[in-house]
């Protein structure tokens, strides 16, 4: 098992700096950047090296390293954009999330099944639950799979690390033992006069038999380590290229790329990487040393490499190559570029700089911004959610102002939701006090949710409230006894003065032009009781100047003011009514026969896109053929004049042609009895100076 | 007879001086190789010792100076695997903390040979 203060310290205090959901989001993060980076130097380096030169290529790899291995985050205000929900955590991201959800999931299913068998307390089955619920919270917060996450990822890192340091203390050991001496005479005074051209301290150097390479081993007490083999014309040349190495700290580079292995053991993409990065290192070096070289002496280093790559106890015969071998190529192309040392174009090694800091910039560039939030809030009191606590403040309270007690059990939240009650409706004070039953369950840690059903019988709640633990209250739904029980008087929360501000602004977005001037009549913050969210906020939206013109908008917000999207409550589906006014509606006075005292108002409606628009080019004027209609159904129905225009007058208008070469058509209609479809007066005519395909029909018949 | 015969490369220079001349003192085998390693007496005196232990140079202290020759043969060495020695001593556990100078892993002679030809023309060309 693991130790718990192992666990502690990537999990739980707030404090520590590396809790499992950050430390996974950084490892996600990590990786993917990274290899991104990667994928980007390797190309770099092959298409670029002549003309920016190895040592760019090789500063390119730290910067790849610094993303591998920093854990920072810089704000990027299109992640905000990016990321489809909020998370309180502000350092919680993605991966990390879900894992927290799950969670909670499971929390609440939980906490829903210990609800739902309230009745039964005392029974097994509601132990067990409650034994579960407990378990849940006490051990397994983050997840038994993030723990064998965690378990895996570090047993390969440690391996991998360790394995590091083992082959590295075996190496020294072995080159300990079979060290042969250290420089002596001309070649002691060779090695002094090199340190002293490349102004470096000297460090230990010894011959070592059996050994296939000079090597510069060690990070904090290097040593060189020469072949006993190594032909004597070439050792200034050894010594150099290994000083070299010692001057430029490549050795800190070596332990970095070790640290970047065992940090991403996984990852194969960067075991490539540090593969490619160690012949980059000496490719590098070789030009750090080729440029303070003559030509002459350029040849004799390379010259040098050659030989010490040549050794006799490799197999001489009996290897089939075609070619060269990888480690042939790579040499090659190592006195390939001794000898053809080019020099740098410094505007090309300017803009491959320039790029690279933009891309490691951008590689950091994973973190939700805050400055959103902090234009948003210039009043820090405003909107208490900004506080980088989990829980709500105390003093954001909705409703009424009942003093705050933290509720700690069922008794604390149901006194609690008395208090509020009798404070929210003083009228229903005697059966809140005495009368009403309440149901009282905890969700998660967080708060309380409160159902006040009436004594006798009946499921529907009386009231609906939810409470925060702190004794704050979020929520009040009361259900009207009179009015069939889905009346809900949803309590309308106090609203910070700059959230109407934002309310506004969104709810501008979905009605551009009907809200201009509109008022936040009313509104509620539905608050995530699970993880303390005000996540969405639901509000009316009123023209200020036509109290008519009304629209019911979801307006989700995060708590740092983000819009997660708009919705219209009432118009499901169907344009917002007050973006699209129906054009042709309107009242049209009508008279019939000239005579005044027979006026009356008539509806004649239709919309832009509709067929049943009122067209502009008929060739009748509404009152002809209002007088047309009348005359028709004078005749028609044997009412008198005076009977039939006390009928009031349900429609009319001028239908669009629609079928080719047909005329519109007129349609008058006068209900007698509205429920009734039939019963009807119902006149259709052409819309022709002269009117003819006159249909009518009467009540009782069918639609002629 | 020992099963296996671990030779350096170093240590068969001086198999190879004793084999072509036997015996020889320390300072023969100092001054037969020194124009070709520069080794030192301290150097070869050290490698003797290693080669006494593993039992393939014996010595001989009955005279002054003290005399060396070899206790195995040409014949008996070009049986064993010599080279699996390297590989197994640094080629099978590369240690990440150090950088070699170059990295020795079946470069051929063919590949070799290339290079010496590129360098060759290369000092043609300089001169």
């Amino acid at each position: 098992m693991i130790p718990q203060s192992v666990l502690d310290f990537f999990h739980a205090g707030k404090s520590l700096p590396l809790r499992s959901m950050t430390f996974f989001n950084f490892l996600l993060e990590a990786t993917l950047a990274g290899s991104v980076l990667i994928l980007v130097v390797m190309v770099l380096r092959l298409v670029f090296r002549r003309r920016i030169g190895s040592r760019m290529v090789y500063l390119a790899w730290a910067l790849v390293a610094v993303r591998l291995l920093l854990p920072v985050a810089i704000p990027n205000p299109l992640m905000n954009e990016l990321r489809p929900t909020y998370s309180t955590d502000a350092g919680a991201r993605p991966v990390a999330d879900q894992v927290r959800v799950r969670y909670q999931d499971t929390m609440a299913t939980v906490s829903d099944l210990l609800f739902d068998s309230a009745e039964e307390s005392g029974s097994a089955l509601r132990q067990t639950l409650s034994d579960i619920a407990h378990e849940l919270d006490a051990y397994t917060s983050y997840g038994w799979l993030g723990k064998a996450y965690l378990l895996c990822y570090a047993a390969g890192a440690l391996i991998t690390g360790g394995v590091f340091v083992a082959r590295h203390l075996r190496f020294r050991r072995r080159l300990r033992r079979k060290t042969v001496g250290p420089l002596e005479g001309a070649q002691q005074t060779l090695y002094q006069s090199i340190c002293k051209d490349l102004g470096v301290r000297p460090i230990p150097v010894r011959y070592v038999d059996p050994l296939p390479s000079p090597c510069l081993v060690g990070v904090w007490k290097p040593e060189i380590a020469l072949p006993l083999t190594l032909p004597p014309d070439s050792l200034s040349e050894a010594l150099l290229h290994e000083l070299s190495h010692y001057r430029a700290r490549d050795a800190w580079w070596v332990l970095l790329r070790s640290v970047c292995c065992a940090v991403h053991w996984f990852n194969p993409l960067v075991w490539l990487a540090q593969r490619l990065v160690k012949a980059d290192c000496e490719l590098a070096c070789d030009e750090r040393l080729a440029v303070r070289l003559t030509p002459e002496e350029r040849l004799h280093y390379a010259d040098t490499l050659v030989r010490t790559a040549r050794h006799p106890y490799m197999p001489r015969a009996g290897v089939l190559t075609t070619g060269m071998t990888m480690t042939g190529k790579r040499l090659m192309r190592r006195v390939d570029a001794i000898l053809h040392l080019k020099a740098v174009q410094r505007i090309a090694a300017a803009l491959v700089a320039a790029m690279l800091i933009v891309l490691s910039v951008a590689a950091f560039s994973t973190a939700e911004s805050t400055e959103q939030t902090k234009r948003l809030t210039s009043d820090p009191s405003a909107f208490p959610y900004q506080t980088k606590d989990r829980y709500p403040t105390p003093d954001y309270v909705f409703g009424p102002t009942v003093s705050l007690t933290p509720l700690t059990n069922a008794a604390d939240a149901e006194a609690q939701a008395k208090r509020y009650l009798c404070a929210l409706y003083p009228d229903d004070q005697q059966a809140v006090e005495t009368q009403y039953r309440y149901h009282v369950r905890q969700f998660g840690p967080y708060g309380w949710e409160v159902v006040v059903r009436l004594p006798e019988g009946g499921e529907t709640p009386r009231y609906y409230m939810e409470l925060r633990s702190a004794g704050g209250l979020v929520s009040v739904d009361r259900t009207d006894a009179f009015s069939n029980g889905d009346e809900h008087d949803n309590h309308p929360s106090v609203l910070p003065a700059n959230l109407k501000d934002v309310l506004l602004s969104y709810g501008r977005r979905v009605s551009a032009v009907a809200l201009q001037s509109a008022v936040v009549s009313k509104a509620a913050i539905h608050t995530d009781m699970e993880t303390a969210d005000a996540r969405y906020v639901v509000c009316d939206l009123t023209q200020a100047d036509d109290p008519t013109r009304q629209v019911s908008l979801t307006v989700q917000i995060a708590p740092e003011f983000r819009l997660i999207g708009v919705y219209n409550l009432e118009n499901n589906g169907v344009a917002d009514p007050l973006e699209n006014p129906p054009i042709g509606q309107g009242t049209h006075r009508l008279t019939y026969g000239g005579d005044a005292s027979v006026a009356f108002d008539a509806t004649f409606w239709g919309d832009s896109d509709s067929q049943y628009a009122l067209s502009a080019d008929a060739a009748l004027t509404v009152q002809q053929a209002f007088d047309i209609a009348v005359n028709a159904m004078l005749e028609r129905s044997g009412l008198t004049q005076e009977a039939f225009l006390a009928l009031p007058l349900e429609y009319g208008y001028c239908d669009k042609a629609s079928f080719g070469g047909e005329a519109s058509t007129w349609r008058f209609v006068w209900y007698v009895d509205k429920d009734e479809p039939t019963n009807r007066y119902w006149v259709d005519f052409l819309d022709t100076p002269s009117p003819h395909g006159l249909s009518l029909s009467s009540p009782g018949e069918g639609l002629g | 007879m020992k099963t296996s015969i671990q030779l350096s490369e170093a240590e068969l220079k001086i198999m190879q001086t004793l084999w072509d001349h036997s015996p020889q003192t320390m300072a023969d085998i100092t001054r037969a190789l020194y124009a070709e390693t520069a080794w030192t007496k301290n150097t070869v005196i050290t490698l003797l010792k290693r080669m006494i232990a593993k039992g393939t140079v014996r010595v001989d202290e009955s005279v002054y100076p003290k005399t060396y020759r070899p206790q195995i043969d040409r014949e008996q060495l070009a049986r064993q695997e010599t080279r699996s020695l390297l590989r197994r001593l640094f080629k099978g556990s590369p240690t990440m903390l150090m950088s070699n100078m170059v990295e020795d892993a079946g470069i051929t002679d063919q590949d070799l040979d290339e290079m010496i030809r590129l360098l060759q023309k290369a000092k043609e060309e300089r001169s």
